[in-house]
């Protein structure tokens, strides 16, 4: 039973830092923002979940699994926000931004229209 | 060209291939003294002058050829190389140094002397605190902790002197009339009320703000006190003013919250350890019971303590944030 645990635990951890690697040589491989974000997002979720993963089958007990299964969560949560916040700057703001990808032109309408409402928001 | 350069600036500049100061200095007085003297010489004397001239200026093409072509790049390599070098011999030393370290848990360790076997023997009986190090720092080092405080509180004062915004600030700031004549200048583009951040902060901001306060009420029982506690809680704050923005948070948030709310924090740790050097000195007994080690409500004035260093923690984080990024809580 140790014996097969650990070699799980082994496993995860090792691909989760494999999928760290392949992001971080994505983030330079890559020129663009949004491109590097997407490789970025690779080590984020899938590497940092392996090796949470691999950590909570190897926790001594049950409720130390369970918490790092919780920071897992935490993390998924998390990280996809900041990522589309992020995007939704580089939509905005990022002038050379139809060299690189198309925008629907909804979405900038609807950004326009959210900023100077907030704008007015924030004046009155 | 300025004369006061910097060594680095220098060395950059020569690696660059820049003529050095001596040369263009005497290319110059070569230029100045060439001129002006060939009308008063005879024809064979110009032409010799002519001659030496052009001699002079051939060498001197040829100087910045071998310059260009072999000098620069030898220097940028041995540059190069010097930098690896001096990166080694720091590693090597680096290194060496490490094993020279006593092994790790090493009886003889010098740092093993009376005073943490004291700790270690006798903190439980006498602070009644389970975690060893917040007996340590709010109990035997209370006093370093307290000027801890003093110096978070007295960082987020400056800053507040500095950064705050208010009627008189456009007065003496250029910074703070640009921000009242274009006043969303530089947080248009800021994404605002966006509604997947606000569904994520409504769910995280309660689990972060709880466990904010249960890793500041548990700081005697487990790893955790004031300061890791005070930073969740902060981190809590900030997420839910990027979701929702200053307008909400000044509901319940404002630059008079945070005043009271530090001062009181500051003033209850001040007077509860006077409380307790005064006992301490005067070998009194403490009135403060240390309950039974392990029970929530035990060892003493450690809670109250990590209680106060939570709240200023909390205020100062988000006060930094609030002041850096729009210059008014």
């Amino acid at each position: 039973m140790e014996w097969i645990r650990f070699c799980l635990t082994a496993v995860l951890v090792l691909a989760g830092l494999a999928f760290c690697c392949i992001g971080v040589y994505g983030v330079y491989r890559f020129k663009y923002a949004a491109n590097r974000m997407h490789a970025a997002a690779i080590g984020d979720t899938l590497g940092i979940s392996l090796c949470m993963l691999g950590l909570a089958i190897s926790a001594p007990d049950l409720f130390s699994g369970l918490k790092i299964v919780l920071v897992i969560v935490f993390w998924w949560l998390s990280s996809p926000v900041s990522s589309h916040l992020l995007c939704r700057l580089e939509i905005f703001t990022d002038e050379q931004r139809d060299e690189y990808m198309i925008v629907h032109r909804d979405t900038l309408a609807h950004e326009r229209e959210a900023a100077g409402k907030a704008a007015e928001e924030a004046q009155a | 060209m300025t004369k006061s350069k910097g060594v680095f600036a220098r060395l950059n500049a020569w690696l660059d291939d820049e003529q050095s100061a001596l040369e263009r200095t005497m290319e110059a007085a070569q230029e100045q003294s060439a001129a002006p003297d060939l009308e008063q010489r005879s024809p064979a004397e110009i032409r010799w002058a002519q001659e030496e001239l052009e001699e002079e200026r051939r060498i001197e093409a040829a100087m910045a050829q071998w310059a260009e072509k072999k000098a620069a790049p030898a220097a940028r390599r041995m540059y190069n190389a010097l930098c690896v070098c001096m990166c080694l011999t720091m590693i090597a030393l680096l290194l060496y140094t490490v094993t020279v370290l006593p092994a790790f848990g090493d009886p003889n360790h010098p740092i093993n002397n009376e005073v943490s076997a004291r700790y270690i023997e006798k903190g439980l009986q006498e602070t009644g605190a389970v975690n060893i190090v917040t007996g340590m720092i709010l109990d035997y080092r209370a006093f370093d902790t307290l000027g801890e405080s003093t110096v978070l509180f007295t960082a987020a004062m400056v800053v507040l002197f500095l950064l705050r915004k208010d009627k008189e600030s456009a007065r003496y700031s250029q910074l703070a009339q640009a921000m009242d004549a274009n006043p969303h200048s530089d947080t248009y583009y800021e994404p605002k009320n966006d509604i997947i951040l606000q569904k994520t902060a409504v769910i995280l901001v309660p689990i972060i703000l709880i466990l904010g306060v249960y890793v500041v009420l548990n700081g005697h029982l487990s790893p955790g006190g004031g300061f890791s506690g005070g930073a969740i809680m902060g981190a809590g704050l900030i997420l839910y003013v990027t979701a929702f923005g200053f307008a909400r948070m000044r509901r319940f948030f404002t630059y008079k919250t945070y005043q009271t709310v530090v001062l009181v924090a500051l003033l209850t740790y001040a007077l509860s350890k006077c409380y307790s050097f005064y006992t301490g000195a005067n070998h009194i007994e403490s009135v403060i019971p240390l309950g039974t080690p392990g029970a929530i409500l035990s060892s003493g004035l450690i809670l109250v303590l990590n209680i106060c260093v939570g709240f200023i923690v909390t205020c100062t984080m988000y006060c930094f944030y609030a002041v850096f990024r729009k210059g008014e809580l």
